[in-house]
């Protein structure tokens, strides 16, 4: 007989533990008895059993129990970064900004730009106005140029377009023309030949009218009409 | 129960920003969870680490408590993750000599500390003998075999929680720790003869 180990499996713990029940108590100690397989699994779970026991818990060493938990506290020393910072930046544009504080005679001055009296900055001011203009002047001849050469190209552009539409249109007028012309002319040609082939039908009914008048008036007088017939009609 | 409803009450406060609630929780369960991480780790340095990893999960996870289960079962769910990925980090550092336990490698937390509950030197050596001869034990096994031995054996779950808290079914629960057994078993037989 085949020992069930699935048995043991589900129901060792519970057997070491004194929890199962009499019934898979009963199984249990059958299967342990035939089984050495489960005999040995059986000595090894209650020994891990009774040394799970025997464990001594040990103390947890010293430790910061809320180091994660905690924000680190914040330095209320922030007006103090401000006014540095603030500080900083004013002696920075100072600098660039080349400030001078002077006490004369007339009081206390404050100048930008470094140390310039107000002719200098005058001419100098005047020399720029002229350089500027010098280059607008140059700017303007420079744009004025390039759009009459535009315009310029534009015209011609136009003007040969136009000579070639125009002549095209001529073209195609005379075409038009002589087609029209043509056609008249074909038409008219196709009437006349009928108006001839009438007047040839008129004639020859008006020979055929003549002779038969002929012959009713020659038969008295035949030997006259006779001499006197036309011949050919 | 009244330490269930005062674990209660200690999350809800905690939750509410009380720093003394969740170090009186902490207190309450840090002797567990460092017992257990030691004898996962076979180093107090290591167990202090994946100690103070649980409870930085549990915390961070804190406001995720429903409060359907016990907590510490759903703390030794976390425990049991941080476990595993512990573990499993440590087995891919080089560093690491994943030999046997000797007595170099484990040194008792209470060698350092002289507020030690065993006064008598003959008694502390005996428990720290006891405890090496656990890890020795538990050191044979891999680590999915270990931490079911663990949970069942030293934590006293059922297959059911212990299956909720490893993420397997109850079947492969059953299997590691019989496989365990028979593995354990070998190396007694070993033992016993040499």
């Amino acid at each position: 007989m085949l020992c069930d180990h699935q048995l043991v499996i589900d129901h060792i713990n519970d057997y070491v533990e004194n929890k199962a029940s009499p019934e898979i108590k009963q199984q249990l100690e059958i299967a342990l008895q035939k089984c050495p397989d489960c005999q040995a699994t059986y000595r090894q779970c209650l020994e891990l059993y009774q040394m799970s026991h025997q464990w001594q818990s040990q103390a947890v060493p010293e430790w910061h129990r809320t180091s994660y938990a905690v924000r680190p506290p914040i330095r209320n020393t922030g007006w103090l970064n401000w006014g540095a910072m603030a500080t900083s930046t004013l002696a920075i544009l100072m600098v660039v900004f080349q400030l001078e504080i002077t006490n004369n005679d007339s009081g206390l001055m404050i100048s930008f730009g470094g140390n310039q009296t107000e002719a200098k900055i005058a001419k100098q001011v005047e020399s720029q106005l002229a350089e500027y203009k010098t280059t607008q002047d140059q700017i303007f001849l420079t744009k004025l140029n390039t759009a009459l050469e535009k315009q310029d190209n534009r015209t011609k552009l136009r003007l040969a377009n136009w000579r070639e539409k125009n002549r095209d249109e001529r073209q195609q007028d005379i075409k038009f023309v002589m087609t029209g012309w043509q056609s008249q002319r074909y038409e008219d040609q196709q009437s006349a030949d009928k108006r001839f082939a009438y007047i040839a039908d008129n004639q020859i009914e008006n020979n055929q009218a003549i002779n038969e008048l002929y012959q009713s008036v020659g038969s008295s007088h035949s030997s006259d009409e006779k001499s006197n017939r036309p011949n050919n009609l | 129960m009244f330490q269930l409803n005062n674990d209660e009450k200690l999350i809800a406060k905690a939750l509410g920003g009380s720093q003394r609630s969740w170090v009186s929780l902490v207190k309450r369960y840090e002797r567990l969870v460092f017992n257990y991480c030691l004898r996962m780790t076979f180093n107090s340095s290591d167990a202090m680490d994946l100690m103070q990893e649980v409870f930085l999960a549990t915390y961070r996870n804190l406001p995720s408590y429903r409060g359907q289960n016990q907590f510490k079962g759903w703390m030794m769910r976390i425990a049991a993750n941080k476990t595993t990925d512990f573990l499993r980090a440590r087995g891919r550092n080089p560093l690491h000599h994943a030999g046997e336990v000797s007595e170099e490698s484990y040194q008792s937390p209470e060698i350092h500390h002289p507020a030690s509950q065993h006064n008598d030197p003959a008694e502390q050596y005996k428990t720290e003998k006891n405890n090496q001869k656990i890890k020795q034990l538990l050191d044979k096994l891999p680590d999915d075999q270990k931490l079911v031995v663990e949970l069942k054996f030293f934590q006293h779950f059922t297959f059911d929680e212990i299956g909720h808290q490893t993420g397997t079914s109850i079947n492969t629960v059953k299997t590691r720790l019989y496989a365990a057994l028979n593995k354990l078993k070998g190396y007694s037989e070993i033992q016993n003869v040499m």
